[in-house]
């Protein structure tokens, strides 16, 4: 009970000095914090809570992204070094007998058509000069010989197989659209004869390379495409041969030139014919 | 006008409320807490170590401390016994930091004795009362002020400072007790 009274008592004589103390202690200067302290302590609350710009939000996104694409790349070169084929020794061994195969056959089927145009430029001009004047304006003949002249200086600088392919539509005009597609079959087949080739070739010093040297070189085969080409042409120009002479023989009143007419039909149907012997 | 009805919403608000709205990106409601709370906080710091730079990093301290745990604020307890706890754990560091060995819990008046902030005593009211105050146990000041600066209650203050509430009430009273005597004298 004592001790209960003595509590109350300690607890009002301390509240009652608390008070006291309050109020002496309200009166010693009121200290404040600098100005700059302030500020500092403002911004440092204001930058806490800035709103972070959208990108800046998904920055791990970024992180994680670089890394994955430094991952995948790795990956990949990786990959493609573990299954690489030994290139470096077989394409060495190979390059000089590749090369020097490719240059001989670009020099000799560039010098086979290289003669080709003016022989048939020449042809046309003699021929023109020597017969009739109707002829030079036939479609059938003029044209494809001029414009193979006039082109055959760019076409030197050209690929062999590309130059194949044009001369063979310089005959479509002379024979007629009707083969132009199984002229362009054949070009086509010449490019991957080509594309066969070079993979031969540089398969020739591998342990294969016995099974390969029984297959055609490539010198042989552009040799089998322009002689075809070529023997092509030189048909063309004995069939015009032909229908000149039919026209000389119909223009100097022989009749003979309808038997002529007649069996240069039956022999080749699909030959265009020129204006003077439609009639 | 469209300041003066802004102001008017900020002093409604809570310290508790302010608090919340700044832990949820709202930097206005700090300014409000903050221009509350900086004189009491700054001046706990100043008598507490009784040196104007070390009160500073002190006080900047504690409001950079506050920032940082904005997100862990539950309005479950008054916000003043919550800053004051982390102003008086950042107290507490500093001595423990300053003087590790000077940290007993006195809890007679005897025990301590005078220091040397008694010999700048002129004669005035005020300053026998600050020196008075510098003079007292760290952790009799360091309640005095508690409840001085902050008017928290007992209870408040024995959260904050982590003791029981008789160690609070034992702590002022001693704290009293002498700066009665120093006045006197």
């Amino acid at each position: 009970m004592n001790s209960i009274h003595n509590n109350g008592e300690n607890d009002k004589s301390l509240s009652e000095g608390l008070d006291k103390l309050s109020r002496e202690y309200g009166l010693l200067e009121q200290d404040e914090p600098p100005e700059l302290l302030d500020q500092a302590i403002l911004n440092s609350a204001h930058r806490a809570v800035e709103k972070k710009p959208h990108w800046m939000k998904f920055g791990w996104l970024h992180g994680l992204t670089t890394a994955a694409v430094f991952v995948l790349a790795f990956s990949i070169i990786l990959n493609q070094r573990e299954n690489a084929p030994d290139f470096d020794t077989s394409m060495r061994n190979n390059e000089p007998v590749r090369l020097q195969r490719q240059k001989v056959a670009k020099k000799q089927s560039d010098a086979q058509f290289e003669e080709r145009p003016k022989e048939l430029g020449l042809e046309r001009q003699e021929k023109s000069d020597s017969s009739l004047d109707t002829l030079q304006s036939s479609p059938v003949a003029a044209a494809p010989a001029s414009a193979a002249i006039e082109s055959a200086p760019e076409d030197r600088a050209r690929e062999p197989v590309a130059e194949v392919q044009r001369s063979l539509y310089v005959s479509d005009d002379m024979q007629g659209k009707g083969e132009r597609s199984d002229k362009g079959t054949l070009a086509k087949e010449l490019i991957l004869e080509e594309e066969l080739i070079d993979e031969a070739d540089s398969m020739a010093d591998s342990p294969e390379a016995s099974t390969f040297s029984t297959m055609p070189r490539p010198a042989v085969l552009g040799e089998t495409a322009t002689s075809e080409a070529k023997a092509q042409v030189k048909t063309d120009l004995e069939l015009e041969q032909r229908l000149l002479a039919i026209i000389k023989l119909k223009q100097s009143g022989n009749e003979t030139w309808k038997t002529e007419l007649e069996s240069f039909k039956e022999s080749y149907p699909d030959y265009p014919l020129p204006d003077e012997l439609t009639d | 006008m469209a300041l003066i009805s802004y102001a008017a919403f900020m002093q409604e608000k809570t310290d508790e409320q302010l608090m919340q709205q700044y832990a949820k990106g709202n930097a206005k409601a700090f300014d409000e807490l903050y221009a509350r709370h900086r004189a009491p906080l700054y001046r706990y710091f100043n008598r507490q170590v009784n040196d104007a730079t070390a009160a500073n990093d002190l006080y900047q301290g504690a409001w950079e401390k506050i920032i940082k745990a904005r997100g862990k604020y539950r309005p479950t307890s008054p916000f003043t016994a919550w800053m004051y706890r982390i102003a008086h754990n950042h107290l507490v560091d500093h001595y423990r930091r300053s003087q590790p060995v000077d940290s007993v819990e006195t809890e007679t008046l005897s025990d301590k004795q005078p220091g040397p902030a008694q010999d700048v005593i002129d004669g005035e009211q005020n300053e026998q009362l600050r020196a008075g105050i510098i003079n007292l146990p760290e952790e009799q000041r360091n309640t005095l002020l508690l409840k001085l600066e902050t008017g928290l209650k007992m209870e408040e203050i024995a959260r904050v400072t982590g003791v029981s509430r008789e160690t609070v009430k034992s702590r002022l009273r001693y704290a009293v007790n002498k700066l009665k005597r120093s006045l006197v004298e």
